[in-house]
């Protein structure tokens, strides 16, 4: 029997160790991949809401200070939430002046210029997930500040958890 | 299955390919498991990052906010942390807040709670343009610093962001003028240490350094300067003028130092009576008299029975203890029953002492056998004699006034050799108290001096006593006095005087002390124990180091007290004599001539106030707090500098009836402000305080944007010591605030935000808000409007006096279509001050 090499197969114990193993990694496996799915959600809600938020406020924070203070006027779009628009002149880098708009249709908030009799342009998308913006003057016979209140919600997963951020800023009219 | 054997007919099979075991397996199924563990222990790292960096942006947009808030109201409504106790240790080092008057809030965004504190700080911009932090109850310089801090909990670590803002007073005149020189004294040495003020402005002032010199800057004007150190005679320059941007030339001063000198002295206490004289036998032909002599050095009369004769009478009496014998009280036979300041009381066996061709009757008789016709032997001598003592005690319980105990070392008596009573040291003898022999307290430490009173006790029975047999010193009785020069040394007594310029010294074992550097000219020289004090007067002459003897101090004033010293001045340096001081607790005292107090006080931390209630009323009140005494002890250099003061009076209100609370008012004089109030609940108001001199002030109203006051400000002069009431201010628009919470359908909060508006006028029922143009800005009616906070709560502050109607709207989402539900709540009226509540729900 010299130099026989017979190769052992696996016995039957090891083959449902194997099976048994296998099992409950795969039972696992969809849970640990859902609740993995579910954090990066979240996780991108929330980064997608946080640059949503700082870009729009830092945006709109920026245009304001530079704005005029009386030509500031604060509606809506037909349909959309009350004073979910502003409107104003702003000195532009040629010294020149130009109307902005910043305004909510629908959940995104967007940015439009205007023409020289101050009618609105297509505008530019500048944020998702809008959930709630108004301009609002403290008091209207006060027109040096101006408060900015924005809210940013997503959808993250089963509908029910939201992301969610609000932000108030004051805002300065320096012109 | 049959084995097949080994066969060469094949080449050489192929070399086996061994399998992967199942061991191999899971090693490599632990080691990749490891791998992917530590991946997904890295998306932790990475969720950490983006938190940070989230909550670090939002605490910075919500402390933007607030700085905003406060830099948009107007200067003096921006108010100064008056408290910042206690600082928050969850920071190192401590984090100092405003917890008032403009607390801390709690903020809550993205399910944070930050925590929003403030600290508003007056600052100076000294002559080098740095700026320097001020107290709040310094003279307002016209800028603050506003710091906004918020703090927050992330990871089981306190954080914080801190943003700093300067908030300048438009009206502020910038000092930009510099008052500079030198303070030498005549040989041109400098002086160190010597405040230069600018009396026109007493906030205004410059410390010389080692150099003796001083800088500091001023605004533009015309200024008189003074110089004080204390010790040195203060000096003054004549008023110049120094324009914007001027710096003046050196304004020198020559300074002179007040002369100082020595004064010695002995510090005595006296406050008991003293066993003077003993004598245990004389043994004479009418029998063997003996005596104890007792002498009052205190300052007041001290009554030994409650009344004459025998019995129960007994107040002061006499015990004497033979060693190893029982203690004899005898009974007392009162012929006096009271003891004068400075005289003698003898206590002997017989009515009738007779002794060295003396004879004296006895004050008081005492008896061991209730047979008052013999002379009992009390007291016993002998050559030998045993050990033992006198005792003078008083009252029912037997105090003890004073002891005299002997040995007698050598009497061959055996545990009758040592006195079981004495003070420090008993009276050294041998043989022991012998017949003739009398027991004598010194006069003073030197010995006995005829003619003065037996008094010197350093409670020490052999130092104080000599002995002398036969007897020379002879008795007295309660018909004679004699001046006591010494007394029990108080040794460390607390030796000061009112000059300002000396320190504090304790007496010596003998009681002596030796107060240096006291300035020439005449004071007070207090000695105090703790338990009584006493003081005289010395004038130490005009000449540099002179000496002077204060003599013998008796401290036999009691005192529950620790001291207060120092000077009171008026802003032009002078002394100002008859200015009453106070401290809680203790007796009011008034300056002397030279402006010096000594006031008793309550021991511990106290406040010590100048010129109580405005007792002299043309200066102002001034406290200082925080003085740490202890019992018996003094704390110097408590000086105060007044100002010709009054007040400015007058009141805010609404309407002309109706007072406005909470609205600061300033005083201003030469574009300065000097002192500030603000209105209470009755709208009154008074501005007081050390800014507040004599002249012509402007008082203004310190209003928000929007209000306004009839009158303006008006102008008042103030007299010292008058109150001027400058005038009723009517300010209209003062605000209220409209406030309340929003819920939905489920009660819980709103926290994406409600649009509200609050408005005089009417809208359309369902309508939306008006648009807000330039035109709707420029015409009568006031929108006033908020969102709601993640919180669901808003706060609108709005005009007081008017009647509002507030409107809300609420939209939901359904995709991208919005549904926006208005609410509304008509006829609010809102009135200043006040705060109206309106809940939304949908």
């Amino acid at each position: 029997m010299k130099g026989l090499k017979l190769k052992n197969g696996y016995t039957l114990m090891e083959m449902m160790l194997v099976v048994a193993i296998m099992g409950v990694l795969i039972l696992a496996a969809p849970r640990t991949f859902i609740k993995t799915y579910q954090f990066v959600q979240l996780l991108t809600a929330r980064v997608e809401i946080q640059k949503n938020a700082r870009g729009a406020l830092a945006n709109i924070n920026r245009d304001l200070r530079q704005a005029l203070g009386h030509t500031i006027e604060v509606y809506e779009l037909p349909g959309q939430p009350p004073h979910s628009l502003i409107k104003f002149k702003k000195y532009d880098s040629s010294g020149g002046q130009a109307w902005v708009f910043y305004y909510q249709q629908g959940t995104q908030l967007y940015q439009a210029a205007g023409d020289a009799s101050g009618n609105i342009l297509t505008g530019k998308l500048i944020a998702n997930n809008l959930r709630y913006i108004a301009f609002t003057y403290p008091r209207t016979d006060d027109d040096g500040i101006i408060s900015i209140s924005i809210t940013f919600e997503k959808a993250t997963y089963e509908g029910g958890t939201k992301a969610l951020q609000m932000a108030v800023e004051k805002v300065r009219i320096m012109n | 299955m049959k084995k097949h054997p080994e066969t060469s007919t094949a080449a050489l099979p192929a070399p086996s390919r061994p399998g992967i075991t199942l061991v191999e397996l899971m090693v490599a199924m632990v080691i990749m498991s490891v791998g992917v563990l530590g991946m997904v222990g890295g998306f932790k790292y990475f969720n950490v990052g983006v938190q940070s960096a989230k909550t670090r942006s939002l605490a910075n947009n919500i402390a933007q906010e607030r700085v905003e808030y406060l830099k948009n109201r107007s200067y003096y409504r921006v108010l100064v942390t008056t408290q910042t106790v206690p600082a928050d240790t969850n920071f190192t080092p401590p984090m100092i807040y405003d917890h008032a008057p403009n607390g801390e809030e709690v903020v809550n965004v993205g399910g944070l709670n930050f925590t929003r504190r403030v600290l508003i700080r007056k600052v100076n911009e000294n002559a080098g343009g740095d700026l320097t932090y001020l107290n709040w109850n310094d003279p307002d310089t016209g800028l603050k610093e506003i710091k906004v801090i918020v703090a927050w909990y992330e990871r089981g670590e306190w954080r914080k962001l801190e943003v700093t803002n300067l908030r300048e007073n438009p009206a502020r005149i910038n000092k930009t003028s510099i008052i500079k020189g030198y303070v030498r004294d005549p040989l041109n040495a400098p002086v160190e240490g010597a405040v230069v003020r600018a009396q026109e402005r007493p906030s205004m002032y410059g410390e010389t350094n080692a150099a003796g010199y001083y800088n500091f800057s001023i605004e533009a004007g015309s200024y008189t300067l003074l110089a004080v150190k204390d010790g040195w005679f203060p000096g003054t320059l004549p008023q110049f003028s120094l324009a914007a941007g001027e710096t003046s030339p050196d304004e020198n001063f020559t300074l002179t130092q007040m002369s100082s000198g020595t004064v010695i002295g002995k510090a005595y206490v006296r406050d008991h009576l003293v066993i003077s004289q003993v004598v245990g036998g004389t043994v004479t032909a009418s029998g063997d008299t003996e005596w104890v002599e007792v002498y009052n050095p205190t300052t007041w009369t001290w009554t030994m029975a409650t009344g004459l004769g025998t019995g129960a009478n007994e107040l002061v009496r006499l015990a004497y203890k033979e060693s190893a014998a029982t203690l004899f009280l005898p009974d007392v036979d009162y012929r006096a029953v009271s003891l004068a300041p400075n005289a003698y009381f003898i206590f002997a066996n017989t009515g009738t002492i007779l002794a060295a061709g003396l004879t004296l009757q006895a004050d008081a008789v005492y008896d061991i056998d209730s047979n008052w016709a013999n002379q009992d032997d009390v007291i016993v001598t002998g050559s030998p004699s045993p050990a033992g003592y006198v005792a003078l005690l008083g009252g029912a319980a037997l105090t003890e006034y004073d002891t005299v105990g002997w040995d007698a070392t050598g009497n061959g008596i055996g545990g009758k050799q040592l006195a079981e009573k004495y003070e420090d040291e008993a009276i050294e003898q041998s043989i022991g108290f012998e017949p003739g022999e009398a027991y004598t307290r010194k006069t003073t430490s030197a010995g006995v001096t005829p003619g003065q009173g037996r008094c010197y006790d350093s409670n020490d029975n052999n130092e104080d006593f000599s002995g002398a047999k036969p007897f020379s010193s002879l008795p007295h009785n309660s018909a004679q006095s004699e001046v006591c020069n010494s007394g029990t040394p108080a040794a460390g007594a607390l030796v000061f005087a009112d000059d300002g310029l000396s320190t504090p010294v304790a007496a010596d074992s003998d009681g002596k002390f030796n107060l240096t550097n006291v300035a020439t000219g005449t004071w007070t020289v207090f000695a105090s124990t703790g338990l009584a004090y006493s003081s005289v007067t010395v004038s130490g002459g005009t000449l540099n180091s002179f000496v002077v003897n204060a003599g013998n101090i008796w401290l036999s004033t009691e005192t529950t007290y620790g001291y207060v010293t120092g000077i009171v001045r008026n802003t032009a340096g002078t002394a100002l004599p008859g200015i009453k001081m106070f401290s809680a607790g203790s007796e009011q005292v008034n300056t002397n001539s030279s402006g010096r107090y000594t006031l008793p006080v309550a021991t511990g931390v106290i406040t010590v106030v100048a010129n109580y209630v405005s007792q002299s009323p043309s200066y102002v009140e001034l406290s200082s707090m925080g003085v740490s005494v202890e019992l018996g002890e003094v704390a110097q250099g408590v000086d105060f500098t007044l100002y010709y003061g009054g007040r400015i009076s007058g009141r805010i209100t609404t309407n002309g009836v109706d007072p406005l609370p909470g609205i600061p008012v300033v005083g201003i004089k030469d574009d300065v402000e000097q002192g500030n109030g603000i209105s209470d609940d009755e709208g009154y108001f008074t501005i007081s305080g050390s800014g507040i001199s004599t002249g012509t002030y402007v008082v203004v109203p310190q209003l928000e944007t929007g209000e306004a006051s009839l009158p303006s400000s008006t102008t008042v002069t103030v007299a010292a010591g008058a109150t001027a009431f400058s005038s009723t201010f009517s300010v209209t628009g003062a605000f209220g605030y409209v406030t309340g919470s929003v819920t939905n359908g489920a009660g819980k909060p709103i926290a994406t935000g409600v649009l509200v508006y609050v408005t005089t006028a009417t809208l359309g029922a369902g309508a939306y808000p008006p648009d807000i143009t330039p035109a709707l800005r420029a015409g009568i009616g006031v929108y006033y409007a908020a969102s709601s906070n993640a919180l669901g709560n808003y706060n609108i502050p709005v005009k007081g006096g008017y009647t509002y109607n507030v409107y809300a709207w609420h939209t939901t989402w359904s995709g991208s279509t919005p549904t926006t539900t208005p609410k509304q709540a008509l006829g609010v009226a809102v009135t200043p001050g006040q705060t109206v509540v309106r809940n939304f729900s949908w």
